[in-house]
């Protein structure tokens, strides 16, 4: 749950940092793009040492990194383990009466290696910037107009509905309750799901008057303003070709 | 000159069909400091909503001499500055500094005005530090000064609170009291709702009586020590005139009633003297 | 749980993705009012908060999806409520990822403007518990719905994919019963204290303040 705080780093300065939001976002998009449509191991391996490249570049913290790691490298595992197991191939080795597929390892590899690099590239992304300069480079790069409300909003209120939802859990615990795997629990989890959802529209409700009184009519002004410097191009550039390059690579690999 | 705020019968009903309101009726002078009082449930909150035109009932309101109605609600909130109770709900941007930006944008000000309005807003409420960090990590105190410098960038010319002093520690609330005090020495109308009766006679100089209609308005030295009208509401007096009333009642020969610690002292030592 | 993760689907599967959800949001946005935008917002903050409840399975535990819940609270808005929530959950949580935000936007979203559709067929029943019954079976649909899909996506990858769709069609199976028991009581709690909560007006727009 503490990653809540994805831009816990912001404040640092590295070349990533001092990116313009905007075009940091749309180099680094091409280059995940690049990376999760590769189709060979060895230049996926590659892809994902270049993301571990950026994270280093962007001396975001590696320990923090790795935590929120953990779980999509676990969504990913069954790929490499079962996809051996089941899927047909010319090359097969037999073991104990089992046949491992020697491509069916190398697509779930490919997956998985693919998968990791994309995630990794998140960091320097959206680690960089404080999420709400993020959610306005979005909006000057074309994201909707109430989308971008949504964003903003939705993100402003996440950490209070989740601390007034702890303090709701934490009184039932405190009446004795503990999840079971049964119906009771259920009922439970319901309802205090259902108080914390007529928690929030009710607050909807005062939060609109808090805006209708400042003079709100559905539209946001455009605030931030961005500015793009030469250093910014050349970064931009330097992504690109490694986005670029890899896909080159990688059809010389595939052919 | 027309009065800051007039309002003339006004009712309104919940939806559920309770009655909120029931003719209300009352004008405040510009420039004024008026403190509401009245018990839970007494419409406080929904008043003030009306103020702002966000609610519409029976009766009418005039704010500046303007009457409240659709075609006037974008002047009637560039003027009216409405502060509510709970700072989450009122600084509901990911950063404070685009929370105070919010209304002088949506007033159509150049960026250099709104960068202007907004620091200097900040300033006023001492949090010009806090100005990048997200609404969510202030202290409680600060949050509720941030929510009224969300309203202050605006620059109204009527200034309307509810319960800026509720759950402050005893430090912020200073806090908040000096910085209405400030305002209202530049000439600011302000209508404060407020339950905590120790504070209204150093912020207000009227306090208004609510109880679905308006129960009394008058100087805040008259209305304060009307024993009876504020116990019939379930009020309390301020600790020192209820002292003072007291001894009165018991028979001490006491002049005016005192108010501050100050005025106490001086009354205090003229009962020992005789 | 239900989210596809990044470097798993090809080319086409993603641009489709990002396609229909762009022409679905289209749809389901046209004619906000003003007042819908902050309901909206904080329900998604709400749907956020949901995914995070841990429901224990025996020795484990699964996470709530709760895209049913937001079909019947916010009606045809719910599509952009699922695809904010989703979005912050890949960049908060690395659940799912950037590449198939599109895709996972479907695989929920559809689900969620199904429940709506499933929830609101209870009008037609004057059993006093219908808000119960239609939450659970609304709450069904919606991940199982979700899991259909993503199964069908990777059965595009491949003969050799057919196992691992299954599997995860299995594993799913308790989250929708979960899920289905969860729902229902949230419904019945919304009916009995705030039921405006499950009344989408017309065309699926959510009440206004």
């Amino acid at each position: 749950m503490s990653h809540l705080e994805i831009d816990g780093y912001s404040h640092l300065s590295s070349p990533i940092h001092r990116w313009d939001p905007r075009v940091k976002i749309v180099s680094m998009l091409v280059l995940i793009f690049s990376i999760v449509l590769l189709k060979s191991l060895a230049v996926a391996l590659l892809g994902l040492a270049i993301s571990i490249g950026l994270l280093l570049i962007s001396r975001l913290p590696f320990a923090y990194v790795s935590q929120g790691i953990k779980w999509p490298a676990l969504f990913l595992l069954p790929f490499p383990l079962i996809l051996p197991l089941t899927m047909d191939g010319d090359m097969a080795l037999t073991l104990y009466g089992l046949s491992f597929s020697v491509e069916g390892l190398e697509q779930g590899l490919l997956m998985m290696t693919r998968g990791l690099a994309a995630v990794v590239l998140i960091y320097p992304i959206f680690g960089s910037s404080p999420f709400n300069t993020t959610i306005h480079a979005m909006r000057s790069l074309g994201l909707p107009e109430t989308v971008t409300q949504i964003f903003l909003f939705a993100y402003r209120y996440l950490f209070l509905l989740r601390e007034q939802f702890t303090s709701m859990t934490r009184s039932l615990s405190s009446k004795g309750f503990t999840k079971k795997t049964d119906l009771p629990t259920a009922r439970v989890l319901g309802a205090a799901l259902g108080m914390l959802f007529i928690r929030s529209y009710e607050r909807s409700d005062r939060i609109y008057k808090a805006m209708v009184s400042r003079g709100y009519n559905g539209h946001l002004p455009d605030s931030e303003r961005f500015k793009i410097n030469g250093f910014d191009l050349v970064k931009a550039l330097m992504v690109l070709v490694l986005a670029f390059g890899l896909q080159g690579l990688d059809h010389l690999a595939v052919v | 000159m027309n009065p800051a705020i007039e309002v003339i019968g006004l009712s309104y009903r919940y939806p559920d069909g309770t009655l909120a309101l029931d003719g209300v009726e009352f004008s405040i002078e510009r420039s004024t400091s008026v403190a509401l009082l009245g018990p839970n449930g007494a419409g406080k909150s929904t008043l003030l909503l009306h103020l702002n035109g966000l609610l519409g009932a029976k009766g009418s309101v005039s704010i500046l001499g303007k009457k409240v109605e659709e075609a006037n609600l974008p002047w009637v909130r560039e003027r009216v500055g409405l502060v509510f109770q709970d700072p989450e709900d009122q600084l509901f941007m990911p950063s404070l500094w685009e929370d105070v930006a919010f209304g002088p944008r949506n007033l159509g000000l150049s960026n250099r005005e709104v960068e202007e309005n907004t620091s200097w807003a900040l300033k006023v409420v001492g949090l010009s530090e806090m100005a990048e960090k997200c609404p969510h990590n202030l202290s409680f105190g600060q949050k509720k000064r941030a929510a009224l410098a969300s309203v202050l960038s605006m620059k109204p010319e009527v200034l309307v609170l509810d319960e800026p002093t509720s759950n402050l520690d005893p430090r912020s609330k200073e806090e908040v009291i000096s910085l209405i005090c400030d305002l209202k020495k530049k000439g600011t109308t302000i209508l404060t709702a407020i339950h905590d009766v120790n504070i209204v006679p150093r912020i207000a100089d009227q306090v208004l009586l609510l109880d679905r209609r308006v129960v009394e308005l008058g100087p805040a030295r008259e209305v304060l020590v009307k024993r009876g009208l504020l116990k019939g509401l379930g009020l309390d007096l301020p600790t020192i005139p209820d002292l003072f009333c007291t001894l009165k009642d018991d028979g001490y020969e006491i002049g005016d009633i005192p108010f501050t610690t100050d005025e106490a002292l001086a009354a205090l030592a003229g009962l020992i003297e005789k | 749980m239900v989210h596809i993760s990044d470097g798993v689907l090809p080319l086409e599967v993603l641009a489709a993705g990002f396609v229909l959800s762009g022409i679905l949001l289209f749809l389901t946005l046209r004619g906000v009012r003003a007042e819908e935008i902050p309901r909206i917002s904080l329900i998604t903050a709400a749907l956020f908060v949901a995914s995070l409840v841990h429901f224990p399975v025996g020795p484990t535990s699964v996470h709530l999806i709760m895209n049913g819940l937001a079909g019947i609270i916010l009606g045809k808005r719910a599509f952009v409520s699922v695809l904010v929530a989703l979005t912050l959950q890949a960049i908060f949580f690395q659940h799912g990822g950037i590449s198939v935000i599109g895709v996972n936007s479907l695989n929920m979203g559809i689900p969620a403007l199904l429940a709506w559709q499933v929830f609101e067929r209870r009008r037609g029943f004057g059993y006093p518990r219908r808000e119960i019954v239609f939450g659970a079976v609304a709450g069904a649909v919606a991940v199982l719905g979700a899991v259909l899909l993503l199964s069908a996506e990777l059965l595009l990858l491949g003969e050799g994919f057919s196992e691992i769709a299954t599997l995860v069609l299995m594993a799913h199976i308790p989250i929708v019963i979960i899920e289905a028991a969860v729902l229902g009581t949230t419904a019945g709690y919304l009916d009995k204290v705030k039921p405006e909560m499950l009344v989408p007006a017309k065309a699926g727009q959510i009440r206004g303040a």
